[in-house]
């Protein structure tokens, strides 16, 4: 059960941790916040 | 047989199916339906909703009975899969995505396109559609093993049921449907591998206890018990899994489809608090379970692929055993509807166009459920002839990498069309002769991952060409200055 306990928890905490530090990178990709479709100059 | 499992599972699905799509057909009578709902569900999805669809999207043969499948051979370790998958889905909501939507385009198709001009974007339509119909088989053979294991019939019987369900299950209503019926899904599924992983506390001969001192006994399988215990695992697959599945997806249509239906950049920015946990801490169950199979001697003997729905079969109680299967169909009957759904809408809205650029939107969606049948019946046909699940999947994979590595180019650097096709096509010769045509195995480096090999050659190639050939400015570059 040991196994079991551990493995979750590590996996758990990995993972947010990856969506949290994801999240912070998407803040910082001010491009991608808004919607208005881009206009490519000629 | 489990007669009554069976009846149980086809009852749910059916009523599930039938029950959403009645839902949104009377919805879409009172409110009027919109252009292009099929495919991309109006483009009005919260985040919630998206979130969960890109999650069960991508969420399908690899990380259930795949993973249980790769736990045989790397025990706990098989979980990185799930946590590359996460990486993946930062990619996709927080970067890719959002540039995507921004350029207007339906498809990655449509996107490639307006990077590189119509020739390399024909090139990766292509590339994808093939890839993702060889998905499609995946998927196919993960609900012939479940179907299989409900029932106790043929394996070619149970994939032709489940083809006929995973069709009808796309066809129906389209992406909107899929979407709510991927949330019910997700409950199900989530709830029975929870049930199980308490079941097998008490139906495992001596516990979970038993299943590590057993493990830890042998040198040879104590490693397999710790999600850090053997870092050649983490070189050669926890890391080129998260490489090539956020390359491969990150412009891919599989990983697009789901981020085009978002109402819009802001709820697909949120969508990573959904997606990024529910695919990402799903693995590590099935490679428990996965690992506990393995540790029983006598389910060895079944083959890797088969010693988990063996145990399950033995060990857990029948209710458990047909929640747990019902939400498994589910996943992969998601992931088989929106994968056959990708191609489909490649095809339709991609190269249909081509010959009768004029065509209504009632016709491409005509073309796109004849295409979906199409792919039902190839997948029935040679899902029995697949390879390992993920090791298939990591390899379909390396060849979105050089897309995404031009892609990134052709956005914020330079658009060469001949630079890109030169790049794709040397990228692609490379993964064929290093892993499908065996030059890995013939040099004994097994954990030099493919992906490795593409990123490699993507990044090169990609760079040489693109600086050398002539080419207009990446498409985000001028209004930067």
């Amino acid at each position: 059960m040991h196994m079991c306990i551990v493995s979750i928890i590590q996996v758990v905490v990995i993972v947010f941790a990856i969506t949290g530090i994801g999240f912070a990178i998407g803040k910082a990709n001010k491009f991608g916040e808004t919607d208005d479709i881009w206009k490519e100059d000629k | 047989m489990h007669l009554g499992i069976l009846i149980g599972i086809v009852l749910y699905e059916i009523i599930s199916i039938a029950l959403v799509s009645w839902l949104i057909t009377r919805k879409q009578k009172h409110a009027g339906k919109e252009a292009g709902s099929f495919a991309f569900a109006g483009g009005g999805l919260p985040a919630s909703l998206v979130g969960i669809t890109l999650a069960l999207t991508l969420l399908g043969s690899a990380h259930n009975w795949g993973t249980c499948q790769n736990a045989a051979s790397m025990g706990v370790i098989a979980a990185w899969f799930g946590i590359a998958c996460a990486v993946m889905m930062v990619v996709i909501t927080q970067i890719t995505g959002p540039w995507m939507r921004r350029t207007g385009a339906k498809t990655s198709g449509e996107f490639l396109g307006k990077i590189f001009g119509p020739t390399s974007g024909r090139l990766i339509s292509a590339m994808n559609a093939a890839l993702i119909i060889g998905m499609c088989c995946l998927e196919m053979e993960a609900i012939a093993v479940t179907i299989n294991l409900m029932t106790g019939w043929s394996y070619t019987v149970s994939a032709i049921l489940g083809g006929i369900v995973a069709v009808l299950y796309v066809l129906l209503a389209g992406m909107k449907e899929i979407a709510w019926l991927n949330l019910i899904n997700a409950i199900v599924m989530y709830l029975g591998l929870i049930l199980v992983f308490i079941s097998l506390i008490f139906k495992l001969p001596g516990g979970w206890d038993a299943v590590e001192t057993t493990m830890l006994s042998s040198p040879d399988t104590a490693w397999m018990t710790n999600l850090f215990g053997n870092p050649a695992l983490i070189v050669g697959f926890a890391i080129p899994s998260a490489l090539g599945a956020s390359l491969f997806h990150g412009m891919a249509q599989t990983g697009y489809q789901p981020i085009a239906t978002a109402k819009n950049n802001k709820e697909v920015k949120k969508s990573i608090w959904f997606a990024g946990p529910i695919n990402g801490c799903f693995c590590i169950l099935p490679a428990l379970i996965g690992v506990a199979a393995f540790s029983i001697i006598a389910y060895r003997s079944a083959g890797d692929m088969m010693m988990t729905p063996a145990m399950m079969a033995d060990l857990l109680p029948k209710p458990v055993l047909g929640l747990l299967l019902a939400g498994f169909l589910g996943v992969d009957l998601s992931s088989f509807a929106v994968m056959s759904l990708a191609p489909a809408t490649i095809i339709s809205h991609d190269m249909y166009t081509l010959k009768n650029p004029k065509a209504t939107e009632e016709q491409k969606t005509r073309l796109t459920r004849i295409i979906i049948v199409i792919i039902g019946i190839v997948s029935i046909l040679i899902c029995n002839l697949q390879p390992i699940v993920v090791n298939m999947v990591n390899w379909s994979f390396a060849f979105g990498v050089p897309v995404f590595v031009m892609g990134v180019f052709g956005l914020w650097w330079k658009r060469s069309a001949k630079a890109s096709v030169i790049t794709f096509i040397i990228t692609w010769i490379a993964v064929c002769i290093w892993s499908t045509f065996g030059l890995q195995d013939y040099l004994q480096m097994a954990n030099f991952h493919v992906t490795y090999i593409a990123t490699i050659f993507s990044v090169v190639i990609g760079v040489i060409t693109t600086a050398v050939c002539e080419g207009k400015p990446g498409l985000f570059v001028k209004k930067r200055k």
